[in-house]
């Protein structure tokens, strides 16, 4: 059975990213799937101490549900992060969640990484009202490589412009598509 | 001239802080009126999107230092951002101040320049694509003048960029910032 995480990190209950994980989830019954909500969780910004470096495993000193995380991150076959564009980016929380991936790096290992599993897939999905689409398509197909760190090999971004509020992506049957297709590679 | 400086780092005396130090230096002996926040070291809860400071029309519901700086935001006539390129973007750090914008975004757009300055132990030209597009696309949305970008590669501790020009070239661009 394939191990799926997908993340949430938006600050919105009923927001859009919360419809993108829970309807990868529910298309995903037949996976072991963890929904991680990063509003539900305490998860704080990396310091950078670097007391994870240079280990085999990954260790993290901080004592918050993402370091609880780290070992479902390693063993995942398949990871999604859903986050809305603030300002251009993918928000604060969406940013945390990826530099806490440090505790993964390895410089000597196979794709700088220490995870125990590779051949994962990951996915960034990027909902906005507006903006420059062209730029934010560019950018999640850049960002998405970041999950390399935790041992994905197969990427995915997909950006879900012109949808101002909650929930508003239900309204775009093409955005659902995708999503069903998402979930159809993340199973595969 | 009114010079904000946001820096990301949560090293104190980190490659960034250097360049924030040295641009800081610079702009000071240039006459100019600088304040500075340390991201990190501040109290800032993310932007939860619930929309009721109207973008302007109320305060934020978390009372946090972003109090102190959204005036700062405003009054500023330069910003300067200095980040790590931490996973090829900024910090979260300063990511959470740049989603609090919201609450002046519009007292803050037009007549600015803004600057940005980064640090990254990777030399490759590319690390830094991901963040100039967020820059720019930034820049024009808040309708600021491009005051350039300092990218100092190739910088993973501390000693790389002492031994660099970054450092020269930070105090330089803050010299020159009001030209």
């Amino acid at each position: 059975m394939k191990k799926i995480l997908l993340i949430d990190s938006s600050p919105r209950k009923n927001g859009n990213s919360e419809v993108v994980v829970d309807t990868l989830a529910a298309d995903l019954r037949n996976a072991e799937v963890t929904v991680f909500k990063m509003r539900e969780k305490k998860c704080s910004p990396c310091q950078a101490c670097g007391a994870c470096q240079n280990r085999e495993t990954q260790l993290c000193v901080q004592e918050d549900d993402y370091t609880k995380l780290l070992p479902i991150i390693n063993e995942c076959d398949a990871i999604v992060l859903a986050s809305p564009i603030y300002n251009h980016q993918l928000n604060s929380m969406a940013k945390v969640f990826i530099e806490r991936l440090y505790p993964f790096f390895n410089y000597v290992g196979k794709n700088m990484s220490n995870t125990s599993k590779f051949g994962k897939k990951a996915a960034l999905v990027c909902s906005c009202w507006g903006g420059p689409r062209d730029v934010y398509e560019k950018y999640a197909d850049w960002t998405v490589k970041c999950f390399s760190q935790m041992g994905a090999e197969e990427m995915k971004s997909l950006v879900f412009d012109q949808i101002p509020g909650p929930g508003d992506i239900k309204k775009h049957e093409g955005y659902i598509k995708q999503l069903h297709e998402l979930a159809k590679w993340l199973a595969a | 001239m009114k010079i904000l400086v946001l820096t990301g780092s949560p090293h104190k005396n980190g490659t960034s802080a250097l360049l924030a130090d040295e641009f800081i230096r610079g702009a000071k002996e240039g006459g100019h009126e600088v304040e500075r926040f340390d991201a990190a070291f501040e109290n800032v809860h993310p932007c939860i999107g619930c929309g009721k400071c109207g973008y302007g029309k109320a305060p934020c519901v978390f009372k946090d230092s972003m109090e102190k700086l959204h005036p700062l935001l405003v009054a500023a006539d330069v910003i300067v951002f200095v980040t790590p390129i931490y996973y090829w973007g900024m910090s979260a750090q300063l990511k959470a101040v740049i989603d609090c914008f919201q609450v002046s975004v519009f007292s803050m757009q037009g007549r600015k320049k803004a600057l940005l300055m980064t640090t990254s132990a990777s030399g490759e030209k590319w690390v830094t694509d991901p963040i100039e597009a967020q820059f720019g696309a930034m820049l024009k949305f808040m309708d600021w003048r491009d005051g350039g970008r300092l990218l100092a590669r190739g910088c993973a501790a501390r000693a790389d960029i002492e031994t660099s020009l970054f450092p020269l070239k930070a105090y330089e661009a803050g010299k020159r910032v009001g030209e």
